[in-house]
C-alpha cells in the first residue's frame, strides 16, 4: 500500500494574481501619489536613489526602486531566547508563534476582578505568566506601569521583560534614545552587539502614520535598527473608513504602499537588514468609533496580509487572542478562538496581542491563559492526520476482528496520548460535574490563572547583568 | 516481606513484574489474602482514585487491571473461601437488546481489581439470565445500557427478580451513558454509577 505524507488543514486566501493586483496598486500609489517623509537623512537617501522629491518632503518612488528593496530584504528572520543561539522563533513558511500585546493602560486583575491602572508589579506578574506558558512564545510588555517613570516607560518595560522572561522580546520605544538603551541592555545580556546581531533576542515594533506619512521619530528608529542589522516590524495600521478607504482592497493597497516605502528607506540605509512585513489593517466601528478587533473583516485582513507577505517572501506580523469585550467572558472566548484558528490557518509568523480586551485598552491575564489553551487545541487541529502503516492499522483491525474492542490493545495504549487533553474545558457529565463543584469555564480559568501567577518563580538574571541593566537605565536618563 | 514493589508494579501495569513479585511473596510464606488485599487491591484502589482525579486515563487503568489479574491468577489456588467471599459476587451484563459492552467490560475489570468475584453474563442478557445468576449465589447484579431504547429492560429485570421472590436478597446497580441517578431511582435500582471507578466504590457501599 502506498504511504502518503500526513494531511494538514490549509488555507489560502489570495492567489498569485490577486497579490499582484495589490502589489501593482501599491506601486501606482507610490509613483503617482507619493508619500511624505519627515526625516532629512531618509530624504537624502531617497534622493540619491533617484526618487523624485517635491514640496519639501513629498517622495514619489520609481517602481524599480521598490522592487530593488524587495529583492534585498532577507526572506526569514529568527529570534532567540536569552543566552542561546538556538532559534526560539523561525519566521518562515507557515510557522506561527504567539505573543502578547503591548502598552495597555489598564489591567483586569484576575484575583479581585478589579479593572484598574497597570502597576509595575502587574507588568512583572504578566511577564512571569508569559514565561510560564509554553504556548506563548514571545513577550510584549502588556502594560504601561502607571507608577514608573512617566517620561520613558518603554526602556523600563523592556528591562522588566529582559529580567523576567528568557523568551524573545518585542519592544516599543518612544524614540531613538529608547531604542539605543534597550538594544544596549539586550547586547549586555547577549554578550556584545555582534552576538546580538547573530542571535537576536528582540524585535523593534514601530509605526508608520497612515495615510502615507513617515514621521520623524519612527523613521529615526527605522534607520537605527537598519544600521545595526537588528530586526524591525515597521508598519501602518490603516483604519478602513477613517485613515484608509472603507473597502478592503483599497485599504490593503494603501497599507502595502506604506510598508513598501518604509522598506525602501530601510534597505537604502543597510541593504539586507532584517525587515518584518506588517499591516494592522482594521476598521472603525461606526457606532462606537473604536478600532475593531473582533470581526470577520479583521480576520480577512489577517489572511490578506499574510498571503501578501508570503508573496513577497518576507517574514510577517500577525494578530490573535484579542477581543472588544470589556471582561473575560463568552465574547472574549469566542474572539480568542476564531482569531487563533485564523492565525494558524493563514500562517501568521508572529501573532501578537494575546490577552488584549476592551479593544486593546486592557490586558487580562485570564485571556492569556485561555488563549494558551486554545493555541494548544488548535495546534492539535493543525497537525492533521497521518497515513503511515501504523496509523492505518490494518493488521490491528484484522486481529481485533468483528465484535472485538480496541480499548485493551497496545496500539491504543501507545497512541492515545496524542489526542488533545484540555486543561480548562469540561468533559465530565452533569452528575460528576456537579459533584466537582459545578464550575463554569470562567471559574476554572480564574483559579488556573491565579495559581499560575502565584506559582511562577522565574530564572533570575545574574546579579552583574542586573546591575548592568540598572546602569544603562540610569545612564540613559 | 515488602509488598510495595508489587503495589507499585500493579499501578504501573507491569504484569510480568507483578507475577514474579507475587511468586516471591508466596515463596517467602506471605499469606495469600494479605498479598491480595495489601498489594493488589490496594493498588487498584489507588488506580481508581487517580482515574477519578483525572490523573489516569482508561488505557492506563486497563493495563493496571491486567497486571492485577496476572497476580490474582497466581494467588487463586492459595486463597481461602473467606478471602474471596469478603468482597462479594457480582453478576454483570448489558441488558437485553444491547450489544455495547466496552463500558461493561471496563466495569467488570475494575470490580475484579477491587476483589469482587465476577460472573460476566456478556451482552444481550435476558431478565431470566440475571435471575438465574442470583439463584446461583450472586449478591449484586450490575446492568449496563448504552441505548435509550434498551434502558427499559433494566426495569424488566428488576420486575423479574421481584416475581421470583429474589429482590430482597440482591443489590442492583445500573450504569451506561444515558443512565442517570433519577432513572436508577425511578426503576427501583439500589444504586447508579457513572463510570468504572465509581462503580467500584458504589459496589463496596452496597455490600458493606
Amino acid at each position: 500500500m502506498t504511504e502518503l505524507p500526513p494531511a494538514r488543514p490549509t488555507h489560502q486566501f489570495f492567489d498569485r494574481q490577486q497579490c499582484e493586483v495589490i502589489h501593482l496598486a501599491a506601486l501606482e500609489i507610490l509613483r503617482r501619489t507619493g508619500a511624505r517623509v519627515h526625516h532629512p537623512e531618509a530624504l537624502e537617501l531617497l534622493r540619491e536613489a533617484d526618487a523624485i522629491i517635491s514640496d519639501t518632503n513629498l517622495v514619489q518612488f520609481p517602481a524599480g526602486l521598490i522592487e530593488w528593496a524587495l529583492a534585498q530584504a532577507p526572506s526569514n528572520v529568527t529570534l532567540c531566547g536569552r543566552g542561546t543561539s538556538q532559534p526560539a522563533i523561525r519566521m518562515e513558511g507557515m510557522n506561527v508563534s504567539f505573543g502578547t500585546g503591548s502598552d495597555c493602560l489598564n489591567y483586569l486583575d484576575p484575583r479581585t476582578g478589579e479593572h484598574r491602572l497597570f502597576k509595575a508589579e502587574d507588568v512583572v506578574a504578566c511577564i512571569q505568566l508569559v514565561d510560564s506558558l509554553p504556548e506563548i512564545e514571545f513577550c510584549m510588555s502588556m502594560g504601561i506601569p502607571s507608577d514608573l517613570d512617566a517620561i520613558s516607560p518603554y526602556r523600563h518595560q523592556a528591562a522588566l521583560m529582559m529580567e523576567y522572561t528568557s523568551k524573545p522580546v518585542v519592544f516599543i520605544s518612544g524614540d531613538k534614545a529608547d531604542c539605543e538603551a534597550i538594544v544596549a541592555m539586550a547586547a549586555a545580556i547577549a554578550g556584545g552587539s555582534e552576538a546580538l546581531r547573530m542571535n537576536p533576542t528582540l524585535l523593534c515594533y514601530s509605526q508608520i502614520t497612515t495615510p502615507l506619512n513617515h514621521g520623524e521619530t519612527s523613521t529615526d528608529k527605522l534607520l537605527y535598527m537598519a544600521e545595526l542589522g537588528l530586526p524591525i516590524v515597521h508598519m501602518p495600521s490603516p483604519m478602513m473608513g477613517g485613515t484608509a478607504p472603507i473597502t478592503m482592497a483599497g485599504a490593503l493597497a494603501l497599507g502595502n504602499a506604506e510598508v513598501l516605502s518604509g522598506l525602501v528607506i530601510h534597505q537604502l540605509k543597510n541593504p539586507g537588514a532584517p525587515f518584518v512585513y506588517g499591516q494592522g489593517l482594521h476598521h472603525i466601528d461606526m457606532k462606537t468609533t473604536i478600532s475593531v478587533y473582533g470581526a470577520p473583516e479583521f480576520e480577512l485582513a489577517r489572511a490578506a496580509v499574510a498571503d501578501l507577505a508570503r508573496y513577497y517572501n518576507l517574514p510577517h506580523w500577525g494578530y490573535a487572542g484579542h477581543t472588544d469585550s470589556c471582561v473575560m467572558d463568552e465574547q472574549a472566548a469566542s474572539d480568542a478562538t476564531s482569531s487563533i484558528l485564523v492565525a494558524l490557518l493563514t500562517g501568521q509568523h508572529l501573532a501578537h496581542d494575546i490577552g488584549y480586551i476592551e479593544a486593546g485598552l486592557t490586558t487580562s491575564p485570564e485571556m492569556i491563559v485561555f488563549s494558551a489553551e486554545i493555541i494548544n487545541r488548535m495546534r492539535h487541529f493543525m497537525q492533521g492526520m497521518s497515513f503511515d502503516a501504523d496509523s492505518l492499522a490494518l493488521e490491528l483491525i484484522h486481529q481485533v476482528g468483528p465484535g472485538g474492542d480496541f480499548l485493551k490493545t497496545e496500539h491504543t495504549l501507545k497512541n492515545f496520548r496524542s489526542f488533545w487533553q484540555p486543561v480548562l474545558f469540561n468533559r465530565r457529565r452533569m452528575h460528576d460535574w456537579q459533584k466537582k463543584g459545578s464550575k463554569r469555564l470562567a471559574d476554572q480559568l480564574r483559579e488556573k490563572t491565579v495559581s499560575l501567577m502565584e506559582a511562577r518563580q522565574p530564572e533570575p538574571l545574574s546579579g552583574s547583568l542586573k546591575d548592568e541593566l540598572v546602569y544603562i537605565l540610569q545612564a540613559a536618563r | 516481606m515488602d509488598l510495595k514493589p508489587i503495589y507499585k508494579n500493579v499501578i504501573e501495569g507491569q504484569a510480568d513484574a507483578v507475577e514474579s513479585g507475587v511468586k516471591a511473596a508466596l515463596a517467602a510464606g506471605v499469606d495469600a489474602g494479605v498479598i491480595l488485599n495489601e498489594a493488589l487491591i490496594a493498588a487498584m484502589d489507588e488506580v481508581g482514585n487517580r482515574f477519578e482525579d483525572g490523573d489516569f486515563f482508561v488505557p492506563e487503568m486497563l493495563i493496571a487491571a491486567r497486571a492485577m489479574q496476572a497476580g490474582l491468577a497466581l494467588l487463586k489456588p492459595h486463597l481461602t473461601a473467606i478471602d474471596v467471599q469478603a468482597a462479594g459476587k457480582i453478576a454483570i451484563g448489558t441488558v437485553k437488546g444491547d450489544l455495547h459492552d466496552i463500558g461493561k467490560n471496563l466495569v467488570a475489570m475494575m470490580l475484579e481489581g477491587a476483589g469482587f468475584e465476577i460472573v460476566d453474563l456478556g451482552v444481550d442478557v435476558t431478565p431470566e439470565a440475571f435471575v438465574k445468576a442470583v439463584q446461583e449465589g450472586a449478591n449484586l447484579i450490575g446492568m449496563s445500557a448504552l441505548l435509550t431504547t434498551t434502558m427499559s429492560n433494566m426495569s424488566a429485570t428488576i420486575e423479574a427478580l421481584k416475581a421470583a421472590g429474589l429482590r430482597e436478597q440482591v443489590k442492583v446497580m445500573v450504569g451506561g451513558a444515558p443512565v442517570t441517578e433519577e432513572f436508577a431511582r425511578s426503576i427501583g435500582a439500589d444504586a447508579f454509577a457513572p463510570d468504572a471507578s465509581s462503580a467500584t466504590r458504589v459496589a463496596r457501599q452496597l455490600v458493606a
